[in-house]
């Protein structure tokens, strides 16, 4: 839940190109000591194993990633991996970056999109709600969460007149506003779903936003096997290492281990960074 | 299941290992191209640093790992273009200055060209205005000779005039039967009258004749020392520019020389230089 939370609450930041690119740094490198933690209980066991000669290689290749990675937060000393690589790690940070910036900006539109279709009465309570989410993003403790309930309660009032039929935007909104005022989470999955029905034609990012959302919440009410249905939905809308990531967290889960191995598969390939999360997490799923 | 993971994992090695040497291929081929380009021109390879360390690295692809295979890849996908951007770059800010030493190199040469062209054009403008000078006087001297032919005519006339008077009353004296002296009073003063004209005109004519003689010797010599100060100062103008010219020519081919190589290696790269020869439009055909 952190994660989903952490990225969302990044994007709707919107923060600088560099200040993304730091918390990612902050994220893989947490996820590269963890994963190599992990590697290294397995390590002795696989390597007396007959796979041993194509799993060092693989285990090598890992920690150098996983050094470099380090180095770049600054746990490393500097000029322990090659350059090529501390570029290469780079550059993959940045195309990740680069991804959630490009996302935000959707999502924005699609914020944007809502507003145009309102009239006076409903664009007024839908601006006075984006206001409250933007200065509570920007603010923190207790006043951060008076302004989320005041931007709740305008999106309720927005969401109750007779007059509109909510889009996708607001019932992704309203959802994670319900969310973020620690509505119970049996409450909170409808709402979502209620913006996944909304945007099951467009299948734009507000679909991916509130799939992802729903699967993380199913899975936190222990039902596994919505959660790899609905993720696998997320899918359709996007594609990316992160949901791909998710996928095979929560294929694992529903018992799925050759779907899961597939999209670890496809994860990997889609961005090698992405090993490092799918390491960290083996041991505390399963 | 971690087992699982890793052995799919080394399904990828295997198979990115492929992709990455295939990759390297590309990029040597790049990086090959970029430095006979800038050793064409003459240059060193700034980048040799930074692609000795992916070089390094394609070295071991062999033995390297699924995730530095995948990372190199990336790397060297995005560092072809950069190595082939930073060549191009490099070779048109030497293309810039070696344009601007060619330029120099041209400006010196036709200066000197231009600077012997004024020197001898000043030579012959300085005997030209004396040779005109030299006419003026010659003709100040041809007005003055006239006016003195003009007064030896008149002198003469009147010369004949007084010898035509005395003829004439001799004769009649003579027709009268009377003897006459020619010492006699009269005859005298006729001779006399007679005599002084010619006596003037002819010493008229001597004085005039050596004057003109003199002065015309005089304007010879004058025309015959600007001749030679013109003569002297083109061979002067002529001397100094052939002892700079073959050096100023040398330095001038040079620096076109070293341009054109730049141009060379720039097109090696398939970046063109010079623009394309505009096409007449239909119109003007017409």
């Amino acid at each position: 839940m952190n994660d989903i939370e952490s990225v969302f609450h990044v994007m709707l930041l919107a923060p600088s190109r560099r200040d993304l690119f730091d918390f990612q740094v902050e994220r893989l490198s947490q996820a590269a000591l963890l994963a190599q933690h992990k590697l290294a209980l397995v390590k002795d066991r696989l390597m007396s194993s007959d796979k041993a000669e194509v799993l060092w290689p693989l285990f090598d290749s890992f920690n150098e990633m996983a050094d470099a990675v380090g180095e770049l937060a600054g746990i490393h000393p500097r000029g322990k991996s090659p350059y090529w690589l501390i570029e290469a790690v780079k550059a993959e940070i940045e195309s990740n970056s680069n991804a959630l910036l490009a996302t935000a900006a959707s999502l924005s539109q699609a914020f944007d999109v809502t507003a145009s279709n309102l009239n006076t009465e409903q664009w007024t309570l839908w601006q006075t709600a984006m206001k409250s989410l933007d200065n509570a993003i920007s603010d923190y403790g207790l006043e951060r969460q008076e302004l989320y309930r005041d931007a709740r309660t305008h999106l309720n009032d927005l969401i109750s007149l007779p007059s509109i039929h909510p889009s996708p935007a607001m019932w992704l909104l309203f959802a994670w506003l319900s969310w973020k005022r620690r509505l119970s989470l049996e409450d909170v999955a409808p709402l979502f779903e209620n913006a996944m029905k909304a945007s099951q034609t467009a299948r734009n990012v507000v679909h991916w936003f509130a799939a992802r959302h729903l699967a993380h919440i199913q899975a936190e009410l222990g039902c596994a096997k919505e959660a790899f249905e609905t993720i696998k939905s997320a899918l359709l809308a996007k594609t990316d290492g992160q949901t791909l990531f998710e996928a095979f967290r929560f294929g694992l889960a529903a018992g799925r281990q050759a779907d899961a191995l597939a999209f670890a598969k496809r994860c990997v390939a889609f961005s090698p960074l992405h090993a490092l999360s799918l390491l960290a997490v083996m041991e505390v799923e399963f | 299941m971690i087992d699982d993971l890793l052995a799919s994992l080394v399904e990828l090695q295997k198979s990115e290992r492929v992709r990455v040497s295939a990759e390297a291929r590309d990029w040597s081929d790049s990086l090959k191209a970029s430095r006979a380009a800038l050793a064409k021109a003459g240059l060193d390879d700034k980048q040799a640093a930074v692609s000795q360390s992916a070089a390094e690295a394609i070295g071991q692809i062999p033995s390297l790992g699924l995730f530095s295979c995948q990372l190199l890849r990336r790397y060297l996908e995005a560092s072809k273009n950069t190595i082939r951007q930073a060549a191009v770059a490099h070779l048109q800010a030497e293309l810039q200055r070696r344009q601007a030493l060619a330029a120099e190199r041209k400006a010196e040469f036709d200066a000197a060209d231009a600077q012997k062209s004024m020197s001898v054009a000043a030579a012959l403008e300085h005997k030209r205005q004396v040779i005109e000078d030299v006419n003026e006087q010659r003709a100040i001297l041809n007005d003055h000779g006239d006016s003195i032919q003009q007064g030896c005519a008149c002198g003469l006339i009147l010369a004949c005039v007084v010898l035509a008077g005395y003829l004439a009353y001799n004769f009649m004296l003579a027709f009268a039967g009377k003897q006459t002296h020619v010492s006699a009073p009269l005859n005298v003063l006729f001779l006399t009258l007679f005599m002084l004209p010619v006596s003037v005109t002819l010493i008229a004519q001597m004085i005039y004749s050596m004057k003109r003689f003199m002065v015309e010797a005089e304007l010879k010599a004058r025309i015959h020392q600007a001749t030679m100060l013109c003569e002297k100062a083109i061979e002067q103008a002529e001397n100094r520019y052939r002892s700079v010219e073959p050096s100023l020519r040398q330095k001038r081919d040079q620096a076109e020389a070293d341009v054109q190589l730049v141009k060379e290696a720039l097109r090696s790269l398939g970046v063109e230089t010079d623009p394309a020869p505009t096409e007449p439009s239909p119109s003007e055909n017409v």
